[in-house]
C-alpha cells in the first residue's frame, strides 16, 4: 500500500517506504519548519525543533549507533521527558537499529520500576542503551543492582561532540524492516515485544490521517496537536510523536508529570496555543472535570479544539458528558469526541472514525448483553447499559466478531472477540513464536478466512460502529453463562456498607472439575468501630455478616453461588500502577494462598 | 493522634503562588490525612501516619496528583515523586513544613 504526504505546495511527495523517509523528505522540503516544541513544566517553550534539525540530530545519533551497531541490533531507550527521546528514536531508525522504549527507572523508585525494566531487556537483549548526558550518571547504579545492564554499551545522544551528522551511511531498509518493540502488552513475568515495522507505521499513520478526514477533522499544516502522554506508550509515541511529522503539523509537547499535578495545564496549552487536536485516556478527562476550578475555567477558551481523542483504555460515557458540560462555557463542543479503540498489536489504531453528529454513545439491554447478544434498548426500556461508540472501521482494515470458543464468525447480534486484519497489525511477538501463532495467525474456523489477530477484547458492531464490551480473559463462564467480573464486583461492593468500592475482584476457579465463583474484596479498616475488648469475637461475626451480604447480592442479581467469599485488608487486591484491578494476579495469589484476609488481623 | 491544631496563618484552598506563612507540622499532617483519605477512599480515622503510602495502594499516577494537590495548597513547586521520596504521611508532613519554614525565613 502507498501513502503520500503533501507539503504546503500542493505537490505530492515520492511515496516513503520507511518513517525515516518521512522525516528525510520534510527536513528536504521544509528544514526551518518547526515541528516539536518542549513546554517545560507544561508551560514555558523550552526546547523545540525544526524537521531540519531533527533530521541532523538524528544522523548524528546514526552516525554514533553505527560505530558500535550492524542493523537489526536493538537499543534501549531510556529518557526522561523531553525531545531528547524523539531524537534517539529517529536516530535508531536511521542506523536500522530496533529502538525499544522503556519506562525510564526513577531512583526513589528503583524496587517498583526495575524489575520490568529488566524483564524488557532480558527479552530484547539490547546491545546498546541510549539515554541523556544526565541520566548516564545513574548507569551504574542501575547496573550494579541488576547485571543484564552491563552487557550493553550505554551512549548519551545529546551534548554530542565528537561525531558528525555527515558520517551517517543511510542503510537499505525497507517497509517490512523492523522500527521498533513495543513493550506495553505482556506482564513482568512474561513480557511480550509487539515487532512493529515501518509499514505498519505509515499505515497507521495514513489510517488516521484517513480518519480525520472521516471525523471532518481533517490533519492540515495548520493543525496543532497538544500532548502529555508519556512517550514510550503507544497513543503518546505513534499519535503524539509520529503524526504531526507524518501529516505535516506542530505539536506542543509536556511531561506526563505536569499534566497530573496540575491538569489545567493541558487545557491551558490548547487554549493558548489554539489547538486543534488533542488526545488523552479516559481519565485524564476525569481529571481535569475533577480539579479545574470555575474560575480556571473562565480563562480557557476551547473554541478550536476540533478533536478530542481518548483512547488507550474503555471509555466511559459518564467521563464524556461530565466533561462537556463542564468545558462547554470555555467552547468545548461535545461532537469534539473522537473515543477510538486500538491496541500495540495492531500499532495503535483499529477504530476512530465517527462523522460529527453521529451518537457517542447508545443504549444497550443489560440482561441481553449478559447473554451475549446485542438488543438496542427501547426508549422506555429501564434495564439498559449504555456503551460508547469506538467509531467506524475504514479502509482496508478488516474487524471480526468471533466466538472466542468455536472460531466462528458471530451473528450480526452476537457479542463476540473482536479479530483484526490490516497493514498496521504488527508482524508478532519478539522471539515467542507460540504466543505469536496463537495471537496473530488466528483463522476463522467456519470460512477459513484469516490470518487475523486476536485481540482478546470483546465487542460488537452495530451499524457499522464498534463497541467494546469486555476482555475475554476475565470473563467467567460458570454453567455455560458468561458473567463479567465489573458486574458481580459492583455487586458485592454495593452488598454491605463494610465493603470498599472499587476494590474488589471477582474469579472463577476450578473446585472438582466444576468453575466456582470466588470473590476478593477489601473491608474498610478495623470494621465496626468497637471498642477493644471483645474484638475478635466481633470481628468475626462481623466477617460472617459481610460474607452473607455479599453471597446473597450476587445470588440475587446474578443468580449465582459464590463458592467463596475472601474478606482482605485495606490495600489487600493486587492492582496495576494506575489503579486498575488486576484479576489474574488476585487469582494466583488465591490459589497459593497469599491473600491478607482481613480477619487474620483482629 | 490525628487531632487538628490551629496555628497561626492556616490557609486552605489557597491558590497557587499565594505566600502561606509558618504552618506547623500537625495542620500539614492532618491536611494530608484527608486529602489521603480522599483520593484512597480510605476513612481519615483509619489512616496510620507510619504506614507506607504504597501499602495503601498509592499508585505512581495518584502520587503525582497528591503532590500536585499540595503545590496548589502550599504555593511550593514539588518534585512529582515527593510521596516516594518521603513515603510516609509523617515524613512528608515535616519535609513540607521545613520547605515552608525554609520559605517564610527567606523572605
Amino acid at each position: 500500500m502507498s501513502t503520500t504526504l503533501t507539503a504546503h505546495a500542493t505537490v505530492t511527495l515520492a511515496a516513503p517506504t520507511t518513517m525515516s523517509d518521512v522525516l528525510r523528505l520534510r527536513a528536504e522540503r521544509q528544514p526551518d519548519e518547526r515541528v516539536f516544541t518542549y513546554l517545560i513544566n507544561g508551560e514555558e517553550e523550552g526546547t523545540w525543533l525544526t524537521y531540519g534539525e531533527l533530521d541532523r540530530q538524528a544522523r548524528m545519533i546514526a552516525a554514533l549507533l553505527q560505530r558500535h551497531t550492524r542493523p537489526g541490533a536493538r537499543a534501549l531507550l531510556l529518557y526522561p521527558p523531553g525531545l531528547e527521546f524523539v531524537a534517539a528514536f529517529f536516530g535508531c531508525l536511521y542506523a536500522g537499529v530496533v529502538a525499544v522504549p522503556a519506562y525510564p527507572p526513577h531512583p526513589a523508585r528503583l524496587q517498583r520500576s526495575l524489575p520490568r525494566l529488566q524483564s524488557i531487556a532480558g527479552d530484547a537483549k539490547p546491545s546498546v542503551a541510549l539515554t541523556t548526558a544526565k541520566f548516564l550518571d545513574s548507569a551504574d547504579d542501575i547496573a550494579r543492582i541488576a547485571p543484564v545492564f552491563q552487557t550493553m554499551r550505554w551512549l548519551q545522544t545529546d551534548e554530542l561532540t565528537d561525531v558528525s551528522a555527515d558520517e551517517w551511511r543511510a542503510p537499505a531498509l525497507d517497509g517490512d524492516d523492523l522500527a521498533f518493540l513495543q513493550y506495553t502488552s505482556g506482564s513482568t513475568a512474561t513480557p511480550k515485544g509487539v515487532m512493529v515495522t515501518h509499514h505498519n507505521l505509515l499505515a497507521n499513520s495514513a489510517y488516521i490521517a484517513q480518519a480525520s478526514r472521516y471525523c471532518e477533522m481533517t490533519f492540515t499544516p495548520e493543525s496543532v496537536l497538544v500532548t502529555w502522554l508519556p512517550t514510550f506508550h503507544d497513543m503518546g509515541l505513534i499519535f503524539g510523536i509520529l503524526q504531526p511529522l507524518y501529516s505535516g503539523f506542530r505539536c506542543y509537547v509536556m511531561p506526563p508529570a505536569a499534566f497530573l499535578q496540575r491538569p489545567l495545564r493541558w487545557l491551558q496549552a490548547i487554549s493558548r496555543y489554539r489547538a486543534t487536536h488533542t488526545v488523552g485516556p479516559n481519565l485524564a478527562f476525569d481529571l481535569c472535570a475533577q480539579k479545574i476550578t470555575a474560575e480556571q475555567r473562565a480563562t480557557l477558551d476551547l473554541t478550536s479544539l476540533t478533536s478530542a481523542i481518548n483512547g488507550a483504555e474503555p471509555v466511559r460515557v459518564e467521563t464524556l458528558e461530565r466533561f462537556a458540560e463542564a468545558f462547554a462555557p470555555c467552547g468545548f463542543r461535545r461532537q469534539a469526541f473522537v473515543p477510538c479503540y486500538g491496541l500495540a498489536e495492531a500499532t495503535l489504531m483499529v477504530t476512530g472514525a465517527r462523522k460529527p453528529d453521529a451518537p457517542l454513545s447508545r443504549e444497550f439491554q443489560a440482561a441481553a448483553l449478559e447473554q451475549h447478544r446485542v438488543v438496542p434498548a427501547g426508549a422506555r426500556a429501564t434495564d439498559t447499559r449504555t456503551l460508547v461508540s469506538c467509531g467506524h472501521v475504514l479502509a482496508d482494515t478488516r474487524v471480526r466478531i468471533v466466538q472466542p470458543d468455536t472460531l466462528r464468525r458471530c451473528a450480526p447480534d452476537e457479542v463476540g472477540e473482536i479479530w483484526v486484519a490490516g497493514p498496521g497489525v504488527a508482524r508478532g511477538y519478539w522471539h515467542r513464536p507460540d504466543e505469536t501463532e496463537h495471537t496473530f495467525q488466528a483463522y476463522l474456523s467456519d470460512t477459513g478466512d484469516g490470518p487475523f489477530m486476536r485481540t482478546g477484547d470483546l465487542g460488537f458492531l452495530y451499524e457499522g460502529a464498534l463497541y467494546v464490551t469486555g476482555r475475554i480473559k476475565d470473563l467467567i463462564i460458570i454453567a455455560g453463562a458468561n458473567h463479567y467480573p465489573q458486574d458481580i464486583e459492583l455487586t458485592a461492593e454495593q452488598s454491605h456498607p463494610a465493603l470498599r468500592a472499587g476494590c474488589g475482584a471477582a474469579f472463577s476457579v476450578e473446585v472438582e472439575g466444576q468453575e466456582r465463583l470466588v470473590v476478593a474484596i477489601e473491608v474498610e479498616r478495623r470494621w465496626p468501630k468497637q471498642a477493644d475488648e471483645g474484638e475478635t469475637a466481633n470481628a468475626r461475626a462481623a466477617a460472617a455478616e459481610i460474607t452473607a451480604a455479599v453471597r446473597r447480592a450476587v445470588a440475587e442479581v446474578h443468580e449465582l453461588q459464590v463458592h467463596q467469599v475472601v474478606l482482605l485488608k485495606v490495600g489487600g487486591i493486587p492492582k496495576t500502577s494506575s489503579g486498575k484491578i488486576q484479576r489474574r494476579a488476585c487469582r494466583a495469589a488465591f490459589l497459593a494462598g497469599s491473600l491478607v484476609a482481613w480477619d487474620d488481623r483482629a | 493522634m490525628n487531632e487538628r491544631t490551629e496555628q497561626t496563618t492556616l490557609v486552605l484552598d489557597n491558590p497557587a503562588g499565594a505566600q502561606v506563612e509558618t504552618l506547623s507540622v500537625e495542620v500539614i499532617r492532618a491536611w494530608l490525612i484527608d486529602k489521603i483519605s480522599e483520593l484512597l477512599t480510605i476513612p481519615a480515622d483509619q489512616i496510620d501516619t507510619q504506614e507506607q503510602l504504597t501499602n495503601y495502594g498509592l499508585s505512581s499516577m495518584s502520587g503525582v496528583i497528591l503532590s500536585g494537590d499540595v503545590e496548589q495548597w502550599l504555593g511550593l513547586a514539588l518534585e512529582p515523586m515527593v510521596a516516594w521520596e518521603y513515603p510516609t504521611i509523617d515524613a512528608l508532613a515535616q519535609y513540607l513544613a521545613d520547605e515552608v519554614a525554609k520559605r517564610a525565613a527567606a523572605v
